[in-house]
Formats: structure tokens, sequence, C-alpha cells
């Protein structure tokens, strides 16, 4: 296995909530870690703990409990701190800078010098588009320009991990192709990136490994592929012919059936996909076509979030 | 230090650039030159008024801009999330607390020196007005004295924004807002408090008097402006001494703000 950039061990953070000072627990042993040069996707609804343990690995909030090493070193450490990029969810950046001015503001606080930053801060502005308007203030910047210059100031240290929050929320289709196309650059550059999404196509299209979290339980980790190997196939089938007949027949087996654009449409699980074909071919209707639905990462992430709210209900 | 003079320079940028500060700075130009009104009420005291007047309200609109910038400084930083832009960064956060109220320092240097000299002009062409050029020639004008006067009202600005600011890295605007006032409102009745603990019976009372007297600074010591105005001897231990009062009562104000900050909580 290649070398962890960032482990993440039993994590768990309680905030204390309202003047009783009740304590909820946001993250309940959250383990996972990210390997050197791959693109690493945490996924999960609003709430799930995604952003609260970006905020634990960056030091914004302190652990209840766990461990956490980024880059080989306690994650406080502000030496690991000069080696990584944050693009926070939402960036918001000051009002009344220019975007050039926070390019530069970024690269001081990483402890770069002002003169040696000039060819940095415009090849960084070049890269994400924003040459045109690195002079203007950033109260006149729309989502996707605030978005963008997060990007780029990120990249100010030439970091070797980057930690995205969300990096496309709240983007139209070309501005997230954009970022898109960035992210990629990075990983093609060799860089390792965490970053969590509600886009999970883009998650899908961008990573090589995912994390899915619920409730601020970390339940399921793999390969994209090999998650998605896990979850059953539904198929489709169409026929034409007497709607009723077909209904009679499979009504015993658990089938979904509809009819559109003069189709008979029948849609079922893999397992049962032999016996409903024998059933079909016992009626006069005509089969038109069978094939299995695309798997996705969204499919996967709805059947989980399915099973964790009826383990609840239980 | 470097990172220190990066946030220092940004929040002076930020600050400057601020309409609510141009409208402050207005106010503060308008009120220097209506003392130009009240002072056509009496010839001879035409120097005197103007001078006290403007020097009051350059007392006035640099405590309000202290305040009202100095409530910000943490408070919006972490509400608009730019602490997260910031602290993804190897910076301390004590060199964020110091550069941040270097940053309003420097701004409130910059616009005390303006209104300074504003006054100061002002106060010259009455000057050259009423009893000519030869004037300069003379004593009796106290330039040393009102120049030492704008000064110790600078060193007490320093002293707002180091209260605002230990404020402002716990609670909200408002409130910090109203904690400050409050303190300066104790701060200038400082030797009033000390009175007041002498003379009470209660043995209670006058040990939270004299607890009150002994925490919160005492601002009295940075209004010499009626030796501006009227003379007096600018002594020179008692500049150095003032000086050293704001600028250790500050440092003790940015610890306190450091050790609150460094408990924070980013959620």
């Amino acid at each position: 296995m290649s070398e962890a950039i960032l482990n993440i061990t039993n994590l768990v953070k309680d905030y204390k909530t309202g003047f009783s000072g009740k304590k909820t627990r946001v993250l309940k042993n959250v383990t996972f870690d990210v390997h050197k040069g791959e693109v690493f996707g945490f996924v999960g609804p609003n709430g799930a703990g995604k952003t609260t343990t970006f905020k634990s690995v960056l030091g914004f909030v302190a652990p209840t409990g766990g461990k956490i090493e980024l880059l080989g070193k306690e994650h406080s450490d502000s030496g690991a701190k000069s080696r990584i990029g944050y693009l926070p969810e939402n960036p918001y950046f000051y009002d009344y800078l220019t975007g050039e001015e926070l390019l530069y503001y970024m690269g001081e606080l990483h402890g770069l010098r002002r003169k040696h930053l000039h060819e940095k801060v415009d090849e960084l502005l070049r890269k994400v588009r924003m040459e045109h308007a690195k002079k203007m203030q950033m109260r006149k910047y729309s989502k996707g320009m605030l978005q963008r210059i997060g990007i780029a100031q990120a990249l100010i240290n030439d970091p070797e991990f980057m930690i995205l929050d969300e990096p496309m929320s709240g983007l139209d289709p070309i501005g997230r192709r954009e970022i898109k196309d960035l992210i990629l650059e990075e990983k093609r550059k060799g860089k390792t990136i965490l970053l969590s999404s509600h886009m999970l196509s883009d998650v899908e299209a961008l990573c090589d490994r995912v994390g899915i979290i619920m409730g601020g339980a970390v339940i399921k980790i793999g390969k994209i592929g090999d998650l998605l190997k896990e979850i059953h196939t539904d198929y489709e089938m169409h026929l034409e012919g007497p709607g009723d007949e077909v209904k009679q027949c499979v009504k015993d087996l658990r089938v979904e059936m509809d009819q559109r654009a003069g189709y008979i449409v029948l849609k079922f699980d893999e397992d049962i996909k032999r016996k409903v074909l024998e059933a079909v071919t016992r009626t006069s209707a005509e089969i038109v076509s069978i094939h299995p639905l695309r798997k996705s990462l969204e499919g996967l992430f709805v059947e989980e979030a399915r099973k964790g709210s009826s383990q609840k209900e239980q | 230090m470097r990172r220190i003079l990066s946030v220092a320079h940004n929040t002076f940028i930020e600050a400057i650039r601020d309409r609510v500060l141009y409208s402050l700075i207005l106010f503060a130009i308008i009120m220097i030159l209506s003392s130009l009104v009240f002072a056509s009420i009496s010839a001879e005291q035409y120097n005197k008024i103007v001078k006290d007047l403007g020097l009051t309200a350059i007392s006035i609109i640099g405590i309000l801009i202290s305040v009202f910038l100095g409530i910000g400084l943490v408070y919006k930083e972490v509400e608009r999330k730019t602490v997260y832009n910031i602290f993804s960064k190897p910076i301390k956060r004590y060199e964020f607390i110091f550069g941040k109220y270097l940053g309003l320092g420097i701004t409130l240097f910059v616009i005390t020196v303006g209104m300074a000299l504003i006054l100061f002009l002002l106060v010259l062409l009455i000057e050259i007005r009423y009893e000519g050029l030869i004037s300069f020639y003379y004593g009796g004008h106290y330039y040393a004295e009102f120049f030492n006067a704008v000064y110790f009202e600078y060193l007490e600005f320093l002293v707002v924004i180091g209260i605002a600011l230990v404020f402002s890295s716990f609670t909200t605007p408002v409130m910090s807002a109203l904690f400050t006032f409050f303190v300066i409102a104790i701060g200038r009745f400082s030797s009033d408090i000390r009175l007041f603990a002498e003379e009470v019976k209660s043995p209670f009372t006058a040990l939270f008097s004299e607890a009150v007297y002994r925490i919160i600074p005492n601002l009295e010591k940075f209004d010499v402006r009626s030796e501006a105005v009227y003379g007096g001897v600018v002594n020179p231990d008692l500049i150095l001494y003032t000086t050293a009062y704001a600028l250790l009562y500050t440092l003790a104000l940015l610890i306190l703000a450091t050790i609150i900050f460094e408990r924070k909580e980013f959620k």
C-alpha cells in the first residue's frame, strides 16, 4: 500500500449545544486514510460530518478523541500546514481586498516573500482564469469567481495535499467543468486530494476511492468500482402486449410495473431475473428489450441511506 | 513577525477601504470645522476654542473608530469564516491577534495624524489671520503641547482598540460595543472611583471599587487637552510614563485576547 498522507483513527467529536451544555456526538469513530497520489471523495448528506472531519484535520476544532496524522506529523503541527492547500465550503474572503491582494496575503501567511510571489500569483490567476478580475474587490465577485480564487489561494504554496470542501457546490455546469478540470490537472501532477461533494456524479468522475459518511460514522470505504459491485443491479425489461396478462403473471414476484410510450416496463432485481423471464414467456407479450440499469454511486448512496434509516426505525 | 505584519497590512487595507470609516472621518472634519462657528462668538478666545473643540472632536471620533472597527476585528473573521482560510496556513493564533491589532493601530495612526494636521492648519490660519506671521516667533502658542495632546489621545485609542479586541474575541459586536463603552466610561472616571473607594463605609463596596480602579484602565491619564489649550509644561517623564502605561496595558489586553482566542473553536 502506498504511503498515507492523511491517517484518521477513531476520530470522535462532541459539540455542546444550547445553554444546558448537552453534548451531541457529531463524529463517531471516524477512521480512514488518504493515500499519496489519490483523489479521495468524502460523500454524505448534509450534516453527516464531512466538514467537521475537515475542521478537525485542520485544527479549527479540537477532537474529543482519536488520532489524526497529517503528512506523517501530528495534525496541529504548523510544518504540516505549510504543505497543504485548503478550500473551505462556500469560501468567503475579504470584501475590500482584490483577488490579487488575497493571493499575496495567503502566500505571505505561508512565509513566502512578496517579491518571490509575483510569478506564482500571475501563474495562478491565469490558471483559474481570473486575470481579468485581479484588481477587482472581492465583494463584486460572483460565486464562481470566489470558488476559482479560492482554488488559487489553496494552490499558492504548491501543496502536496489538497483538502477541498464542496468545490463544485453552487456552480453552473460550466463552472463545475472548470473546477473539475483544475482538480484533474492537479491529480495528474501527482497531488493528493481529499474532496467532499454532494455531486455524486462528479465524485464518481474524479475520485479513485470514496468514503461514505452518514450520521457521523463512516459506513463504507473503497474503490468506486468495488463498492458498485456490492450493490444489487436492477434490470429493466420492455414488453409489448396485454398489460393485464403480464401483471397477473408477475404478481407474486417483486417487480415494479409501469406502462410508458406504449410499452410495458418491468423493473426488478438481478436475483429474480430468471423467474421474471420465465413468467413473461408464458404470456402472449413480446420481449422488446432487457438491460441492466447503470450502477452509480448515487444508487449506492441511496441504498446506504435507506439501510441507515431502516436500522434506525428498528 | 512577517506573518504579523502581513495580517496588519491587510487589516489596514481592509479598514481604509471601508465606507464606514469615511463617514466617521467626514463627521470628524465637520466637527473640527464647526468649532469655527462656536469660536466666532469670542475673538479673543478664538484659537483656544478651536483647539479645545478640535481636540475633543479628534478624541471622540478616534474612540468611535477604535470601538466600531475594533469590535469587528476578530468577530467578523470568525463569523464570515475567513478564519478558515487564515488558519489553514501555518500561522499561530497569537500572530493573528497581534497582526489584527497592529493593522487597526496603524489605521488609527494615519487617521489621527490626518485629523490633527487639519486642526493644526486651522489653528495656524487663525493665528496668522489675527496676529500675523510674527506670532510664530513668540511663545504662548503651545504647539508642542498641542501635538502631545494628540499623541496622548492616540495612546488612548490604542488601549481602546485592545479592549474592543478582547471582547471581540468571545462575544458579538453589539455586546462588545456595550462592554467597551462601559469600560471607557469607567476608565474616564477613574479618579472618582478611587475617591469613592476611599470614602465609602462598606468594606465590600470599598474593595470592589478598589478592584475596579485597579483593573479598568485609567483613561484620565490620556487627557492633557487643557495643557494644550491653556498652556502647561510637557513633562518628558509624563510622556514616557503614559506611553509605557498604554503599551503595557495594551500588551496585557493582547495576551488576554490571545488566551481567549486560543481556546476558540471555529465551528
